[in-house]
């Protein structure tokens, strides 16, 4: 009797886990392999034809070689730097605490670390000493704190040596009379109390001076007038050189030369609009000039070269337009105090966007990858080390001969997983750039090509299928080495 | 036994005649919608109390995001819903075809033409025949500006895309930017500029052009299309023309882009957005000051081409009828009525009346009022032709204005990208 009922007893245990197992795994793998092979909704048999579009359309030959690019740049990067640290760490007080700040990006989702990471990557418009920046990210915010010169005082020097008298003294009284005025009538409207008010008017001097040098204005909206502190510099500017006698561009010309280089510029380039209109000059010859008209310019401004070529409209004005020259814009002030540090845009920028994203994924994973390799170098056996080093063995030898043999299978095991999670990358490229900008990868493709518009099941059937193949060996030589690795144990 | 049967006989009649005589008691009307309790159901309930206290008619909703595969399944089940409110009359073509939707010539057709533009008839007409109503309607071709500094510039609103790019060199001259444009938007990135192509679509081409394109019939490659994103180009691939360059039109959140209108001094002076816009305009740094009609305001999208006028692009609810009887006949009537619109804006919606008689002083805002004055202004009006094509043709769109701006350059290579995949996703 009990021997006829344990014919059935292993499959009612049995039964529940593998029916799940084929409804969780099997059924939908084939499933996905049956769609792979039918048209876009899934209706009509269509042989191959999703598999010739997921091996050879542009964008997901972009995606292969962006996972190529994400797996070398990837797992090299976690697995080194968890390595690194991991031995780094074994020998510090501290180590359970430094491996816990290093962990602990995974606990964040990818979903999650993708946001926090756009907003350290985040560019705003790029901003000019005048109209100070406002970088938010901040790569980019400590990007422009590091600005070595092109201060508006810097700019007040400069006139200063070609002979236009002006004074920071003045740029600033003129800068806190405006203030002053605008808080006076804060405080006759009764937005400001007179404590409040007078407050803002002792620190005023100091913050002026401060945004000289090129600092921020203050951001705070008990300031009244901020906005017209760079009209405020600017017009004291305009109006010292207003004193300098008829003829005096050159002198402002040689001071902030993008001043006359735009008026160049504007005028050309009208001429250049005219002379394309009247047909005396080829529309093609004509866009030559305009993409060269800014550089020339400036050139003509700085050293008085002349360009070469035909079909410069109003070469010989351009003297007479620099003598004319007696306003300075906000533009060319700016310009010229340009320090040439511009805010890089992370992310969309091509040839640095792909790494940018890479990073985050290094930033999640490295302690993944250090607190497994942290354990197998504590599992080896100290006299070994310890044998080494009476050997005469430096640390380095101790390290690579020693140590990386030891760690060996934990490392390919560790170093196949990296291979596989990087295959499947999809959260942060969907979250930080959706793919655009070159930094396709194939799983975003498979999920665009489902959910982005036309519900192609069979693209992204196809799509899962060869991700899968991709996949399926790298797991298989993983489990192999891990039986092994257990069994050596 | 006898009473068992009995019992059974009458438990039949009783199912049998119950909806009948419910029908006859009862007016109801099924209305297939995609709007859903958070933002527009309210809305359109407040605009039908007046119709719904009047009659005594109940209007039951059926709210669906999925809204054409559940009408079809409705429509060929024998059970439409009696009024629906669908995206286009291309997405119910064969409805239209077989005859199932309800012609509307019940209405009276002097007094249609005389509320209505023709605009909007002809919208609403297939083949002659008058199908579809749109009470309610939405202006896209916006450039908004801030009246203030303008005047402060003593810059004038432009007339013509001549101007507006004089006036674009003028500003620039000036020391700021022209236009402020952002691009951002999570993974629908660049679809702020598919609508300025659209725009520019309708100023460079005939309306027959647009609506090929829409489906397919002119090439991506063609000449027109070509022409409308090189058109484009003249402002965003100018960096002098747009805010932060053309790095930071890629950066900038749509939802962000108004602000620097409102900087003193101002970092842009131009921007070009749907009216949803004005909702953002709070969140900017001191936004919450800002008077509309004084601080912020906008002008239609300057004609490119004088040959194609003045067309505006938006969006503006069709509804067509799939049931005849005199509670729906009624319903649509009331639709159509000089203020059907007021208790939709009442109740806080957002939208323009189609119907040219619609009080004035309804509108909330001098701004709602401005772009009610502007809608009957247009010499046509097109939908917003992405929303209309096939979903990977629209991503295809958004990641081609993004690849455009960064390197307008490459607009070859772009435009036969997107053709090809058109090429696949319209011939399924």
């Amino acid at each position: 009797m009990n021997v006829q009922r344990s014919n059935w007893a292993p499959a009612v245990f049995l039964g529940p886990a593998v029916f799940l197992l084929f409804m969780l795994m099997v059924y939908p793998a084939l499933e996905t392999i049956r769609l792979s092979f039918m048209d876009r909704l899934g209706e009509r048999y269509i042989g191959l034809a999703n598999y010739d579009y997921a091996l050879t359309s542009p964008r997901m030959q972009e995606a292969f070689r962006n996972n190529l690019l994400w797996l070398v740049v990837f797992t090299s990067g976690t697995v080194g730097l968890g390595l690194l640290i991991a031995t780094l760490a074994d020998r510090v007080r501290y180590e359970s605490l430094a491996k816990a700040i290093i962990f602990m990006p995974m606990a964040i989702s990818f979903v999650g670390a993708g946001v926090i990471w756009k907003f350290v990557y985040d560019l705003r418009a790029p901003g000019t000493p005048l109209q100070p920046n406002n970088q938010i990210g901040v790569l980019n915010a400590v990007l422009l704190s590091i600005r070595p010169d092109g201060t508006l005082s810097d700019a007040i020097a400069m006139l200063n040596t070609e002979g236009v008298p002006i004074t920071d003294e003045e740029v600033m009284q003129a800068i806190i009379e405006v203030e002053t005025a605008r808080i006076e009538e804060a405080v006759d409207g009764e937005d400001l109390t007179r404590a409040e008010a007078d407050e803002l008017l002792d620190i005023l001097p100091g913050r002026v001076r401060e945004y000289l040098d090129g600092q921020t204005p203050p951001r705070d909206e008990r300031w009244q007038a901020l906005g017209q502190w760079p009209r405020a510099a600017i017009a004291a500017i305009n109006e010292a050189i207003a004193t300098l006698p008829p003829g005096s561009g050159r002198i402002v010309c040689n001071a902030i030369p993008h001043a006359c280089a735009m008026q160049i510029e504007s005028i050309e380039g009208r001429a250049i609009d005219e002379a394309v209109a009247a047909g005396t000059l080829s529309a093609e010859r004509a866009r030559e000039l305009r993409d060269s008209l800014r550089a020339v310019s400036v050139e003509y401004v700085r050293s008085g070269t002349r360009p070469a070529g035909e079909g410069w409209q109003t070469l010989d004005q351009w003297d007479d337009i620099i003598a004319g020259v007696n306003e300075v814009n906000i533009r060319a002030v700016n310009t010229t105090l340009d320090t040439g540090v511009e805010p890089i845009d992370w992310i969309r920028r091509q040839g640095i966007n792909n790494f940018a994203l890479i990073i985050v994924g290094v930033w999640i994973w490295t302690g993944f990858c250090m607190v497994v390799l942290s354990a197998a170098l504590k599992g080896i056996p100290a006299e070994l080390i310890e044998a080494a080093r009476v050997d005469g063995a430096n640390e380095f030898q101790v390290f690579f001969k020693v140590i990386i043999p030891m760690l060996m299978p934990t490392l390919t095991v560790v170093t196949t997983t990296m291979f596989i999670t990087v295959l499947k990358v999809f959260d942060i490229v969907y979250v930080m750039t959706a793919g655009n900008f070159g930094t396709e990868v194939i799983a975003n493709r498979m999920y665009l090509e489902m959910y982005g518009g036309n519900r192609e099941f069979g693209h992204a059937s196809a799509i899962a299928v060869i991700l899968m193949l991709a996949i399926v060996p790298i797991m298989i030589y993983n489990i192999v080495q891990f039986r092994r690795q257990e069994a050596r144990r | 036994m006898r009473k068992l049967i009995v019992f059974a006989v009458m438990l039949g009649l009783v199912l049998v005649l119950a909806p009948a005589t419910q029908a006859q008691e009862e007016c109801v009307i099924s209305f297939l919608t995609v709007w859903s309790g958070e933002d527009e159901l309210p809305n359109w309930e407040n605009m039908v109390r007046p119709f719904v206290e009047e009659t005594g008619c109940r209007i039951e909703v059926e709210s669906t995001r999925d809204l054409v595969p559940v009408l079809t399944t409705r429509v060929e089940a024998g059970n439409p819903p009696d009024i629906a409110g669908v995206p286009s009359f291309g997405s119910i073509k064969t409805f239209l075809d077989e005859g199932d939707v309800v012609p509307l010539d019940f209405l009276d057709m002097d007094r249609m033409r005389e509320q209505f533009g023709e605009v909007w008839l002809e919208l609403g007409t297939v083949d002659g025949t008058l199908y579809g109503i749109f009470p309610r309607a939405a202006l896209k071709s916006l450039i908004w500006y801030n009246p203030k500094a303008f005047d402060a510039a003593g810059y004038e609103v432009p007339e013509t895309w001549d101007e507006l790019l004089a006036l674009c060199q003028q500003i620039y001259d000036d020391g700021a930017a022209c236009f402020s444009i952002g691009l951002e938007s999570g993974a629908a990135s660049g679809w702020p500029a598919t609508d300025w192509i659209e725009d520019i679509m309708l100023r460079t081409t005939s309306l027959e052009n647009y609506d090929a394109w829409v489906n397919h019939e002119i090439e991506w490659t063609g000449e027109e299309v070509t022409r409308a994103w090189e058109t484009f180009g003249q402002i965003v691939g100018n960096d002098d023309f747009q805010f932060g360059g053309s790095a930071g039109t890629l950066a900038t959140n749509f939802g962000e882009a108004i602000c620097p209108l409102f900087t003193d001094p101002p970092g842009a002076y131009l921007h070009r957005q749907a009216s949803f816009i004005q909702a953002f305009i709070a969140d900017c740094p001191g936004g919450d000051a800002l008077v509309p009609g004084e601080d912020y305001d906008f002008f239609l999208f300057p004609p490119i081409d004088e040959e194609y006028g003045t067309p505006g692009l938006g969006a503006a609810d069709l509804f067509v009828l799939f049931n005849d009887n005199e509670h729906t006949r009624a319903l649509i009537e009331f639709l159509t009525q000089p203020e059907a619109l007021a208790g939709w804006l009442e109740g806080g919606g957002s939208g323009i009346a189609t119907n040219n008689q619609f009080p004035l002083d309804l509108y909330p805002d001098p701004l709602s009022r401005r772009a009610a004055e502007l809608l009957q202004e247009v010499d046509a009006f097109r939908f917003d032709a992405s929303d209309l094509m096939p979903g990977d043709v629209n991503q295809a769109f958004w990641t081609g204005t993004l690849n455009f701006v960064q390197d307008p350059s490459s607009l070859a290579q772009i435009l036969e990208n997107i053709e090809s995949i058109a090429d696949q996703s319209y011939g399924e």
